[in-house]
């Protein structure tokens, strides 16, 4: 490969000549995205060489969309010859070494995405000089982003050029090669949420990881998307994180081996190849079978949820998913041997295959080898848990009491027959646990499931009157606020009636019965019965005042006994009577009944004082 | 000298070239004739560096061609399918030519604009199709190669200029000792300039000769008796005879004197030797081998 060669200059020139309306293309989009708003923010502001370099700062996230696109532009100019066979037997005919071609091919393109890049950075510099500086590292950081994001995109646009002989063929592979692990990563989502109990995302974090390094744009999006920092008192600026700029170095040096991949996949490339969609006869079964499972899956699902009645049928799923999958298999084979008459034994063959796979992926799934489905943390290895659904509140717990309920409620929703398919009850609850382990690890689990077994009722009854949970179920704050209060406030925003303030000794006394209500149980059916109803914590602001802090009342129903008493004592159910009427509308009892039927504070908490 | 040494190709199961072997002596014009899907293209692909043989050799003066820009540099091509930069005009051809070809002459560029009645800042684009080719004949001339290759060269290019291109093709043999491939399936077309003759057929070069070789070696007699015609001498080898009236036509292989002075010891009326065409020396050459001649040359 001789870079000087006349050769070499003259294919450079010529292929120069030939693609600047895409050069001028280029610029153009850069100067009205990058220039040009750069030099707008500066105008007229008072502190213009700070507000430019935000703005580039912002401009530089969203740089690799635009590197991902002009790349394929570009390499879509620089090798549409190997599409067309009387433009591959000039190229090649040549007295030119293929590896000489490449290069020259490689360093057209990328010299004209460079030239662009450096032409807006000029541009930029000169524009924001009017508006009194240029912010120089900003711009480089800019020029250098987009620069090490372009080289990356064209070597993997060159990868997918050199396997194609088919210009329409370049984008659709690129952008399949771009985005394929982050497709498949759904799909099997999917598939995991459709035939998992208790499905709530992929556990690993490495597999994140692992799909977002496979998307290049979307990693490199989120990696260098500017952060915000204190420069000085009250003076707030952005810059580029140091991770995003590792990040764009790191697929730099994955591009010199795309680079290195596509030069070796030139030269295996037969010319004769031209107008095929793939070029490389062991490349096509992959091609057509990852098309044909990612077809299978996603066209197959949606066809089914269209015309499912209630999505839970699997093998209905599974069926579609094969038909969908046995098309897309069919429209791929006639792309790749351009020709309708695909019905031959090996289409049969590769049909029965793509079938198995289809059949596999699901039953594999079901078979839970990894153990997902039944996985269960002991109490001891657990660090906290977060619990949300139905009649649980969000929380997040590290009470061991808390920890073993939660496990409890779990383990019976694992073994339980609970048919999680079932949306139909009126109560159908939901259940979200999120462990996070003491090693670090963390892992979610989902589940709907309706209540007809005593053991999973007694279970739940179990986690929802645990005191820690429905104290913060009732009450927001946090205990170093301690008791010492100075007054309160009552506001019903459904009501005409001015907020209604509270003594402290008022405050006092609902905190102390907030603390009666959360250590009474309550019945499991009565709590289910309040979450399908409104109650007056639906339109009530109850608020407790501390020098440290503020506790907030919430979810204050008719097992809320104490708080309705005293709020009746106060006469804030007469004052605001708006509050209370929805909740008689909906028929839930309240009234004198409910309050004279409330123990007294006394008995069921020591003393407000012990608190806090 | 160009050699193809037992060339292979195969194409996803289509064996395109199947053992072909062929040479194109060092200053011949060297016609290479054969039907549709013979192979004549993608042998010459080969010759030109394009495609890559499966197996055997592709060598120019003992140098392999493939991936090797000293010797391709030495051979010009005008392909069927010619192609040139969309937006180019032939100005700009040439001036690409002139960076890849260090043989590329300016002078003859411009002298040639005497010879091609086209315009050489129009759009190729927006030339017809024997413009196109008018263009390519100017631009590969140019290049002044050691090896001319022309794929159906002369298609769409109307008969003054087919005679002009066919002449300055020779002139350049004749001063310069340039070697040409050209392909065609029509024999006649290749007649008045060919000197040396292969034929493909099924990816195999059947036969190749020398024009005068083979017209030596065979002899076109017609012959007319005052009555019956009489018993032929022995040791005549007749490859074929045919009459109309009392007209005989012999075809005949062997000495052209010697058969000349024996069919004169016959009392002839008229004894008279005729040029063969190139398609009569197919025809008779390969008559009766089984081979599908009459298909290649009508």
């Amino acid at each position: 490969m001789r870079f000087g060669t006349s050769s070499f200059k003259t294919l450079l020139l010529s292929n120069w000549k030939r693609s600047w309306p895409l050069g001028f293309g280029y610029c153009f989009v850069l100067f009205f995205s990058v220039a040009i708003p750069t030099w707008s923010v500066g105008r007229w502001s008072d502190r213009a060489l700070l507000d430019m370099s935000d703005q580039l700062y912002n401009t530089i996230t969203v740089m690799p969309v635009v590197a991902m696109i002009a790349a394929l532009a570009v390499a879509m100019v620089m090798f549409d010859y190997l599409m067309k066979p009387s433009a591959v037997g000039m190229m090649h005919a040549l007295p030119m070494r293929r590896s000489g071609v490449f290069a020259a091919q490689m360093v057209s393109g990328f010299s004209l995405l460079t030239a662009g890049n450096l032409f807006i950075a000029l541009c930029t510099a000169l524009l924001a000089s009017t508006n009194g500086g240029v912010p120089l590292k900003a711009l480089w950081l800019w020029l250098l982003c987009i620069e090490l994001e372009e080289f990356f995109f064209f070597a993997l646009a060159a990868c997918c050029a050199a396997v194609t002989g088919w210009l329409l063929g370049l984008p659709v592979i690129y952008v399949g090669v771009n985005f394929m692990v982050l497709a498949y990563r759904l799909l099997l989502n999917m598939m995991a949420g459709a035939f998992y109990k208790g499905f709530s995302g992929m556990d690993q974090d490495q597999i994140t990881k692992f799909t977002y390094w496979c998307t290049p744009v979307v990693k490199m999006v989120q990696s260098t998307e500017a952060e915000t920092t204190a420069d000085g008192y009250m003076n707030f600026v952005r810059v580029l994180p140091r991770s995003g700029l590792n990040t764009v170095w790191i697929y730099a040096a994955a591009g010199v081996a795309l680079l290195a991949l596509a030069w070796l996949l030139y030269r295996l490339r037969h010319s004769e190849t031209a107008g095929s969609a793939i070029v490389f006869p062991w490349l096509r079964p992959i091609v057509c079978y990852v098309i044909s499972v990612a077809g299978g899956l996603a066209i197959g699902t949606l066809v089914f949820t269209l015309i499912s009645r209630d999505g839970t049928d699997r093998i209905g799923l599974v069926l579609w998913q094969i038909v969908m999958g046995a098309v897309t298999y069919c429209a791929v084979q006639m792309l790749l041997q351009k020709s309708y008459k695909i019905w031959h034994r090996r289409t049969w063959i590769g049909l029965a295959i793509l079938a198995a796979i289809l059949i596999l992926i699901p039953t594999v799934i079901r078979l839970d080898p990894t153990g997902y489905q039944r996985r269960l943390p002991e109490a001891e290895d657990v660090h906290d848990v977060w619990i949300s659904g139905g009649i649980i509140d969000g929380l997040d717990s590290k009470d061991p009491q808390t920890i073993a309920d939660t496990i409890a409620l779990h383990a019976l929703l694992i073994d339980g027959a609970y048919d999680d398919d079932r949306y139909d009850s009126r109560e159908t609850q939901y259940f979200h646990v999120t462990y996070t382990l003491k090693s670090g690890e963390t892992f979610s689990r989902s589940y709907s499931y309706s209540i007809e077994d005593n053991a999973l009722k007694t279970a739940l009854g179990k986690l929802v009157n645990n005191p820690e949970l429905r104290l913060r179920s009732i009450m927001e704050g946090r205990e170093d606020y301690g008791t010492d209060f100075t007054g309160g406030m009552v506001y019903c925003w459904m009501s005409s009636a001015d907020e209604m303030l509270l003594t402290a000794e008022q405050a006092r006394a609902l905190y102390d019965a907030a603390l009666a209500d959360a250590a009474t149980p309550v019945d499991v059916d009565t709590l289910l019965e309040e979450y399908s109803s409104y109650h007056p914590a639906a339109y009530l602001d109850i608020e407790l005042t501390t020098p440290k802090g503020t506790y907030t009342l919430r979810n204050v129903t008719p097992a809320s006994t104490h708080i309705l008493a005293l709020l009746e004592e106060y006469g804030i159910t007469r004052a605001m009577p708006e509050a209370f009427e929805e909740w008689n509308v909906l028929g839930v009892p309240y009234g004198d009944d409910v309050v004279n039927s409330a123990p007294a504070i006394e008995d069921l908490v020591p003393s407000s004082a012990s608190m806090g | 000298m160009l050699e193809a040494k037992s060339v292979v190709k195969t194409f996803e199961g289509f064996r395109a070239l199947d053992e072909a072997t062929m040479t194109v002596p060092k200053g011949a014009v060297y016609g290479l004739v054969g039907p549709n899907g013979a192979g004549k293209s993608t042998i010459i692909r080969h010759f030109t560096g394009v495609y890559r043989p499966d197996s055997g050799q592709l060598l120019l003066e003992g140098q392999p061609i493939y991936e090797n820009p000293d010797v391709k540099r030495r051979i010009a091509v005008i392909p069927d399918d010619w192609f040139y930069f969309p937006q180019a005009n032939i100005a700009e051809m040439s001036r690409f030519y002139a960076g890849m070809y260090p043989t590329f002459d300016r002078e003859r560029y411009q002298k040639m604009k005497q010879v091609f009645p086209i315009s050489d800042v129009q759009p190729i684009r927006r030339m017809s199709k024997g413009q196109q080719k008018q263009a390519a004949f100017w631009l590969a001339m140019c290049c002044r190669p050691d090896y001319l290759i022309l794929d159906e060269p002369v298609d769409g290019l109307d008969p003054v200029m087919r005679r002009q291109v066919w002449s300055l093709l020779l002139g350049d043999v004749a001063e310069n000792g340039t070697t040409v491939l050209v392909s065609s399936h029509n024999l006649r077309e290749l007649e008045d300039v060919c000197d040396h003759v292969g034929i493909m057929n099924k990816g195999k070069v059947l036969l190749q000769h020398s024009l005068s070789e083979l017209q030596d070696n065979t002899v076109k007699l017609q012959v007319a008796y005052p009555g019956v015609e009489p018993e032929l001498p022995a040791g005549l080898n007749v490859v074929h005879r045919s009459s109309v009236g009392r007209v005989h036509t012999y075809i005949l292989r062997g000495n052209r004197e010697e058969i000349l002075a024996t069919m004169a010891t016959t009392n002839p009326l008229l004894l008279e030797a005729i040029p063969l065409t190139l398609e009569e020396i197919f025809i008779y050459e390969l008559g009766g081998a089984d081979y599908a001649v009459r298909d290649i040359v009508l």
